[in-house]
């Protein structure tokens, strides 16, 4: 195989577009420890700005391109100040769910900036004249740009990292409260450091609109995360230089297996697999450095509810509700039956993640693609017996779960979710190329709503009544605090193991629920950013509450209902902001207050 | 600016207050005027209806926020915007009434907080005719089609309250029967703070001079720590005033306070862990308005004053053992020379040797001209080079005896 230039060439000016984004990625994680999942939306709006000025205004791009930057720096203070600085006592990965939330909403700008005025794409060329022929490609001016522009970039990044107003600002980072004992501004220095943030973000979206096109789609997709992400990983989210080097050498072998190997799905999976590998064969840190890695101005535990004695009541009224639906189901036509067995679906997703969340304290981004694999398996067995697909589905989920989970062991802090991150697009890839074979699994939608229901009240009634209970509080503690629980004679590895088990199992039953509901799904049904649903649903419903998880499902699964495509994905991004900034404990913690306001 | 209006604006709740009562305002104008617009434009829908339904599902979720950001109470005031929204046109009855209703609701929030905090009660006709500007100033700024105004005008708005409240001005006369705090650097009065239904500190009253080390002890869940943290300004009390050199600095900012020359060394999370111990010797020098060199001066003479921490200067703070840590947030934080250190448990881990000569330097800081005040389980080294000791139990500062609280019950034998 011939190894041709222009590519390498072609694979090198995207590599240092995804450099970028992945020093951007490190810069937002030095100085405020969590991953911003909304770093490509700073740049891509700025990027759809100047296509509309350019396209629509008739201004020249050296004119509109630095107003994108100053709304790329706009967009970083006004994220820092409205969400980030906001959440200064919540976890951070608490902080990393407000960042999905805040993607969402910048995806919907993008989408609706051009719409807005005028409806022309927000396409444009760089206006130099140079060509440059290397075979097969053609260099433009745009190439050439992002060439000289990107390296300018990362010294200032760098040099800002080393400055005064960056070490402030990776101070406050880490203990804000010291920082502020010694005079360090701490809105001001975290503010500026999203003002750079935000403008080398801006900087990578202009020039990637004329270097890769414009998408109206709005959110960035994977492979765009994972082309920064794992170049981020491999730099332990830390050394800029290493995040933006391993960037480049990414960026050339995702050209080169998109144009050997086929399928633009086989270099998301080469990411993901270098993401994944690159957070598991990082030498676990020593206890010191462990303790200083996990420190910083946010606390890393997660909040979860605390268990209460009223169990029986809550209990008692919830399979009240599930009467009262199981009546109302057998009076419903068979497409909405159908809704209503999706939705119980992707409650028991939603209760997957609240699971994994609860009582291994990990945040999983792959609960959808875990449940396509779960789901594979099941129907599989299911041509043996009908009976032997449940327990092989949860299985399968378990394993895979346990599997990432022994992959990241000893590594904590946000290491579980970005590994869940990369080996979902990987997942979610099988689970795409296999066709489910259903056949032995058909049944009226009405019984299949009622099972999945049925399935889904009992799993969440039956780990509310675990997390009561003397094992749940070895869970819980062995998340909360794992030298003490080792003290306590606790293995917290194998705790969070189980935790992980348990959440896995439950994420198969509900691919297998999701597979009885719509009998043959789509491929792609099971794709990586359906997790990214569930996990708006569990924040919705309160991420420390079983049953929030089923409240979140069902207020997301009616709005996506009342409203459409555009607007689904707005209301999910403010859901989810509003519930992380207004309702930390969600719907659920809303509720309990109520009922205790009710009762004094 | 009134000193009932700034003591309000110094509350996190009525800031919040005041942010949702402008949102309101903003929200009102939305409902009314700009959605109705938007919705008859887009799907040529309009009505009576469409104004009403806004009206009730804008308002409501501005003031669910409200009541939830601010005082639980409020909200049921507040629910009463929609109340008079709803189905009803817009006319300008309508407005005025909803914007009122705003600002009375913002004002019965700045009272509340006021009669809890037993705050004169001007300050309530105060916040209530802030909240009612801050709605106006909403209704005015946000219309639907220049949201880019209305963060610009949410940024500013919520730093200048933020700012506000740490302007100093004259302190208030305090009762000093014991002429102590006459030449006091920095004093603390009647501060009481509650955390939940539990009372931390209860009414007490603390001065520091210049040139004296002070050791405050007391044990474990007295409020050693939250006094310190009051006096530095990360805790706002929920009664008494803080005054330094004369001026009131109650709600300023750590910062704010540390630019003042007020200084938290704490034990407990000492250190910036995945800097080098030079750089965090240099975030130290942030207040120092001096030239690099000068700041790279301070650095090396602060190595040079902890010659432990010499040969680990290139070394992750983090790597460093519990004492090395503390060693390290101590010579930071004389680097600002501060007018007042406030050093809490900053020898513990150290040998013997270490935590003599560290007490020793924190003498050497109080003879320089600084007021220290010291938190300290270990008393047998600090009360001999200590000017004055202060008892704490149960909140309560019970024993203000110079030199030595020889009555103080916890103090085991030994150390006394």
């Amino acid at each position: 195989m011939e190894v041709l230039p222009g590519l390498i060439a072609l694979g090198v000016v995207q590599g240092m577009l995804s450099a970028l984004f992945a020093a951007g990625l490190v810069l937002a994680h030095r100085t405020h420890r969590f991953l911003n999942l909304s770093h490509a939306g700073l740049g891509l709006v700025p990027g759809a700005l100047v296509g509309v000025l350019v396209a629509q205004a008739g201004w020249s791009f050296w004119g509109a391109a630095p107003v994108g930057i100053a709304l790329g720096a706009a967009l970083g203070v006004a994220a820092e100040r409205a969400v980030f600085a906001r959440l200064a006592n919540a976890p951070r990965l608490i902080l990393m769910v407000g960042s999905l939330g805040l993607a969402q909403l910048l995806a919907a700008a993008q989408t609706a900036l051009p719409l807005a005025v005028g409806g022309i794409p927000p396409t444009y060329s760089v206006p130099w004249r140079v060509r440059i022929d290397i075979f097969p490609v053609v260099l433009t001016a745009a190439h050439v740009l992002t060439l000289i522009a990107v390296p300018i970039t990362l010294v200032l990044l760098a040099a800002f990292l080393r400055s005064r107003v960056g070490l402030g600002a990776q101070a406050v980072g880490q203990n804000s409260e010291r920082a502020r004992s010694l005079g360090v501004s701490a809105g001001v220095v975290s503010a500026t450091a999203f003002a750079v943030v935000g403008a080398a973000a801006a900087v990578a979206g202009i020039l990637a609109v004329p270097v890769l096109g414009y998408s109206l789609e709005g959110s960035p997709g994977v492979a765009v995360l994972l082309l920064a992400l794992a170049p981020a990983a491999v730099a332990g989210f830390r050394q800029l230089w290493l995040a933006a080097a391993a960037a480049i050498v990414l960026g050339v072998v995702y050209q080169l297996v998109l144009w050997y190997g086929g399928e633009a799905s086989n270099g998301t999976l080469l990411l993901g697999a270098v993401a994944a590998m690159a957070v598991a064969l990082r030498p676990p840190a020593g206890d010191r450095r462990e303790r200083a890695a996990r420190t910083s101005s946010w606390p890393a535990a997660p909040p979860i509810r605390p268990s209460t004695r009223r169990r029986s009541t809550s209990i008692g009224l919830a399979f009240g509700i599930f009467a009262v639906s199981a009546v109302a189901i057998t009076r419903l036509g068979p497409s909405d039956a159908q809704l209503v067995a999706t939705g119980a679906a992707l409650a028991l997703g939603a209760l997957s993640l609240a699971i994994g969340w609860c009582l291994a304290g990990e945040l999983s981004l792959i609960t959808w693609p875990v449940a396509g694999v779960a789901a594979i398996a099941g129907a599989w067995s299911g041509r043996a017996g009908v009976w032997l697909a449940p327990p092989v589905a949860a299985a399968t989920g378990a394993i895979v779960l346990c599997a990432l989970g022994l992959l990241v062991r000893r590594r904590g802090g946000l290491a579980f979710a970005v590994v869940s991150l990369a080996a979902g697009a990987g997942l979610a890839e099988v689970a795409r190329r296999t066709t489910i074979d259903a056949a032995g699994l058909e049944i009226a939608p009405s019984i299949a709503a009622l099972v999945a229901l049925a399935v889904a009240f009992s799993a969440t009634a039956a780990f509310s009544v675990l997390r009561g209970t003397a094992a749940g509080h070895r869970l819980v503690a062995a998340r909360d605090d794992g030298r003490r629980a080792r003290a306590l004679g606790i293995a917290p590895s194998q705790a969070r193991l189980l935790g992980l088990g348990l959440s896995g199992a439950v994420a198969g039953i509900a691919g297998l629920a999701y597979v009885l509901a719509v009998s043959h799904p789509a491929p792609g049904a099971f794709g990586a950013d359906r997790s990214l649903d569930l996990l708006a649903m569990a924040v919705v419903g309160g991420l420390g509450s079983f049953w929030g998880a089923a409240a979140g499902t069902a207020t997301l699964v009616a709005a996506r209902v009342l409203l459409d495509g555009g607007w689904a994905v707005l209301g999910s991004g403010i859901g989810m902001l509003a519930a992380v900034l207004f309702f930390p404990g969600g719907l659920a913690a809303a509720a309990a207050r109520a009922i205790e306001a009710a009762r004094r | 600016m009134s000193r009932e209006t700034r003591m309000a604006l110094a509350r996190p709740h009525v800031r919040r207050g005041l942010w949702w009562s402008w949102l309101g305002g903003g929200l009102v104008y939305s409902a009314l005027v700009e959605a109705p617009r938007a919705i008859d434009r887009a799907v040529g829908l309009s009505g009576p209806a469409v104004p009403a339904a806004l009206g009730w599902l804008a308002l409501g979720a501005g003031l669910i926020a409200y009541r939830l950001a601010a005082r639980p109470r409020a909200g049921v005031l507040a629910a009463l915007g929609p109340l008079a929204v709803g189905g009803i046109a817009p006319t300008p009855v309508v407005v005025a009434t909803a914007l009122c209703l705003c600002g009375l609701a913002g004002g019965w929030v700045v009272g509340a907080v006021c009669r809890e905090a037993q705050r004169p009660a001007a300050a309530g006709p105060a916040g209530a005719g802030l909240s009612l500007v801050a709605a106006a100033g909403g209704f005015l700024l946000i219309p639907l089609s220049s949201l880019w105004l209305a963060a610009l005008a949410t940024v500013i708005l919520s730093s200048a309250s933020s700012r506000a409240h740490t302007q100093t001005a004259p302190a208030p006369a305090i009762a000093d029967p014991d002429g102590i705090g006459v030449d006091a650097v920095l004093q603390g009065t009647a501060v009481s703070i509650s955390f939940a239904a539990r009372r931390v500190l209860d009414q007490i009253s603390i001065t520091l001079r210049p040139g004296e080390l002070v050791a405050l002890v007391g044990g474990n869940g007295s409020g050693k720590s939250t006094l310190l943290r009051v006096l530095s300004g990360h805790l706002l009390p929920d009664d008494g005033a803080l005054s330094l050199r004369g001026e009131n600095v109650l709600g300023s900012s750590p910062e704010d306070l540390a630019r003042l020359g007020v200084t938290l060394a704490s034990g407990a999370r000492p250190v910036f862990p995945d800097l080098t111990v030079r750089e965090n010797l240099q975030i130290a020098t942030w207040i120092t308005p001096s030239s690099r060199r000068e700041r790279v001066g301070s650095v090396e003479a602060a190595l040079a004053r902890f010659p432990e921490l010499t040969s680990l200067d290139r070394a992750a703070a983090g790597t460093l053992s519990g004492g090395e840590q503390r060693l390290l947030a101590l010579a930071a934080s004389l680097i600002g020379r501060p007018h007042v250190l406030l050093a809490d448990e900053v020898t513990l881990g150290l040998s013997p040797q270490a935590r003599r000569r560290a007490l020793h330097t924190l003498r050497g800081v109080a003879d320089s001209g600084a007021a220290v005040l010291v938190v300290e389980h270990e008393l047998r080294d600090l009360l001999p080079l200590a000017d004055r000791a202060l008892v704490l139990q149960g909140g309560k500062l019970v024993e203000t005896a110079e030199p030595l609280p020889a009555k103080a019950s916890f103090i085991p034998e030994v150390e006394r």
